[in-house]
């Protein structure tokens, strides 16, 4: 009995999004020449500044996370759990914290000499990177903690130095965990709104990734021109999915 | 040589103490003893993976303690299956020399790959291999590096017995071909007693006793050596008697005699003792053989156990219960039956002592 409840529960879930994407097809009409300028760019802006965030993520979670997978340091544990407030915490809060800091003195300071990604592309990168990193940091650790760490051993006492063993035995044995990662990051990044609205804003043609896109086009009731950007949206999300799932494999 | 001099570590509960012995050119030197006994933390210390709080690490002369682990030149052999997977065999066996940035001697390296008799399989994965390939390959990986002490954890434990006493043999043939030192651990009687030259048995962080195989398995030193050999014939006893070859124990068995070694020298009569014997040192005496011998006993035949091909037979004397390991045939032989009288003696040379504080 609890096996069919538990069955019928999965398909009802299927049977909701199996309504819900098609009936994008009942809105999906043919583009202008101007709508689609606006797509494109939104695509290019969107590929461009998640591919730069999650690489970010990647060059500052790998070496994070072997941290926290292998080393005992002070204040490990609440590091930790800090990690965890982007998943928890709206998008949208963790952006407007990062507009106020650049409100504040030592932020002030920064926009004075030149550095701000307030209502800049750069701010589209941050806003991304912020609300991925934790998930870097909790999928790449994942994979360092399945490595054992006597491989890491082994390796040592057959003469590598802790990055020789770490290049050419943890990174190699943890190369799914780490593209996987690399997949949901990148995914996550093309689809952020929330923090990207409060750091770089709205802005046509300059800060219009594909997510601020949709909403610029639904403010203005262009119904098509967001059609086209949920589906292209869904699309990336569906097959970075698919392709992590398949490396995990 | 390879000393270990008072190491001292500290992890919080736990505590090694003092630990120091020294290992010789062809000699397999093993730490025994139960799980958080501290081997596999001196063999962590050894390997420069853990610091000691106090104490050093002397090869040949050198001062290690500080070095890092890739800087020992001592290999590493982990309990598990520890061949990188994503290696091939001979990508394997040749990691050593390739993170070193050196050149394998071909010579050497083909020697190595025929003796452990590994050719037919380089170009596989480790995946593709049995147990028994990829420790063979594990160890011929260790020795590419031409280490100057090989570091075991328990290497065999997991593999059947067969094998395993197989790969300990090969073991020992290449310790000796090679003259290297090998410190390894385990927490198996059979693997110690039938891989080391010397065991240290190891209790709470603090090695109990020290001896060569044979002496450590018939003379244990404590109550604890003797419970881990499995040994259940320890008995209460003072010393009634004894000059420098003979001990003459009172116990419920009555006054038993024993064999003074080196080690019970100095016991003086009025002194409180645990004696004991292996079951399998009790000798069974034919009813016809009516010779006088000495640590003579007739009691009954008061329960018998199968295990395998041995019995373990309870022999009751008054009211102790002394334990006796008979292999089947002679069971058989003898017609030995529950319940029937029984006659049994304790060779006097077989009996150790272990001196109450």
């Amino acid at each position: 009995m609890f096996k069919q409840l538990s069955i019928v529960s999965v398909l009802i879930v299927a049977i909701l999004y199996l309504l819900l994407f098609p009936s994008l097809l009942f809105f999906l009409d043919k583009p202008n020449a101007s709508d689609l300028n606006r797509i494109a760019y939104s695509i290019v802006l969107s590929l461009s500044t998640a591919t730069i965030s999650t690489l970010i993520a990647m060059l500052i979670g790998i070496p994070a996370s072997y941290a926290l997978s292998r080393y005992d340091f002070f204040g490990k544990n609440f590091i930790d759990a800090l990690l965890e407030l982007p998943l928890v915490v709206s998008p949208l809060a963790l952006g407007a914290i990062v507009l106020l800091f650049f409100n504040n003195p030592i932020g002030r300071w920064l926009a004075n000499h030149g550095i701000t990604p307030i209502f800049q592309i750069s701010g589209i990168v941050v806003a991304q990177f912020i609300t991925v990193i934790g998930v870097a940091i909790r999928m790449i650790k994942q994979a360092f903690d399945s490595v054992p760490k006597y491989y890491e051993n082994v390796s040592r006492s057959l003469g590598a130095n802790s990055f020789k063993a770490f290049t050419t035995v943890i990174i190699p044995l943890s190369k799914k965990g780490i593209l996987a990662a690399f997949m949901v990051c990148f995914a996550k990044s093309i689809g952020e709104f929330g923090a990207t609205l409060m750091i770089a804003g709205s802005m046509p043609f300059k800060t219009e990734t594909v997510p601020i896109g949709i909403f610029l086009a639904l403010s203005n009731a262009n119904i098509t021109r967001a059609v086209w950007l949920i589906v292209i949206l869904t699309s990336i999300g569906l097959i970075s999915l698919i392709l992590s799932r398949r490396i995990i494999k | 040589m390879i000393e270990l001099k008072e190491l001292s570590l500290k992890r919080g509960a736990f505590k090694l103490s003092q630990i120091s012995f020294y290992i010789k050119k062809g000699e397999i030197y093993l730490l025994l003893g139960d799980s958080g006994s501290g081997k596999t933390t001196t063999l962590e210390l050894v390997a420069g993976f853990l610091k000691p709080d106090t104490g050093k690490i002397m090869i040949e002369d050198i001062d290690i303690t500080n070095l890092p682990p890739n800087k020992r030149n001592i290999a590493y052999l982990p309990q598990k299956m520890s061949l990188f997977p994503h290696l091939s065999i001979e990508e394997n066996i040749l990691y050593g020399t390739k993170v070193r940035g050196i050149t394998a001697e071909k010579d050497y390296y083909k020697m190595l790959v025929s003796r452990f008799g590994i050719e037919e399989i380089l170009n596989s994965y480790p995946d593709a291999i049995s147990g028994g390939q990829a420790q063979r390959a594990a160890l011929a990986r260790a020795m590419i590096v031409k280490p100057k002490l090989l570091l075991l954890d328990e290497p065999f434990s997991a593999l059947h017995p067969s094998l395993r006493y197989e790969l300990e043999d090969l073991l020992k043939s290449i310790v000796s071909e090679f003259n290297l030192r090998v410190l390894a651990v385990s927490h198996d009687i059979d693997e110690a007693l039938h891989l080391a030259n010397v065991i240290s048995f190891l209790h709470k962080g603090s090695i109990i006793q020290t001896a060569k195989r044979n002496e450590i398995y018939f003379r244990p030193k404590t109550v604890e050596v003797a419970r881990f050999f499995g040994i259940k014939n320890l008995f209460e006893g003072y010393i009634v008697a004894s000059d420098k070859e003979n001990l003459k124990i009172e116990t419920v068995f009555g006054i038993i005699h024993a064999k003074t070694t080196h080690r019970e020298k100095k016991l003086k009569p009025g002194e409180n003792i645990i004696w004991g014997i292996h079951s399998d040192e009790v000798r069974i005496i034919r009813q016809e053989h009516k010779k006088e011998r000495l640590n003579r006993l007739s009691g009954i035949v008061d329960n018998l156990f199968a295990h395998g091909q041995y019995w373990d037979l309870r022999f009751l004397y008054k009211d102790s219960t002394l334990h006796i390991k008979i292999p089947d045939f002679i069971c058989e032989r003898l017609k030995i039956e529950e319940k029937k009288a029984m006659e049994v003696e304790l060779p006097p040379e077989r009996i150790f002592i272990v001196k109450l504080d």
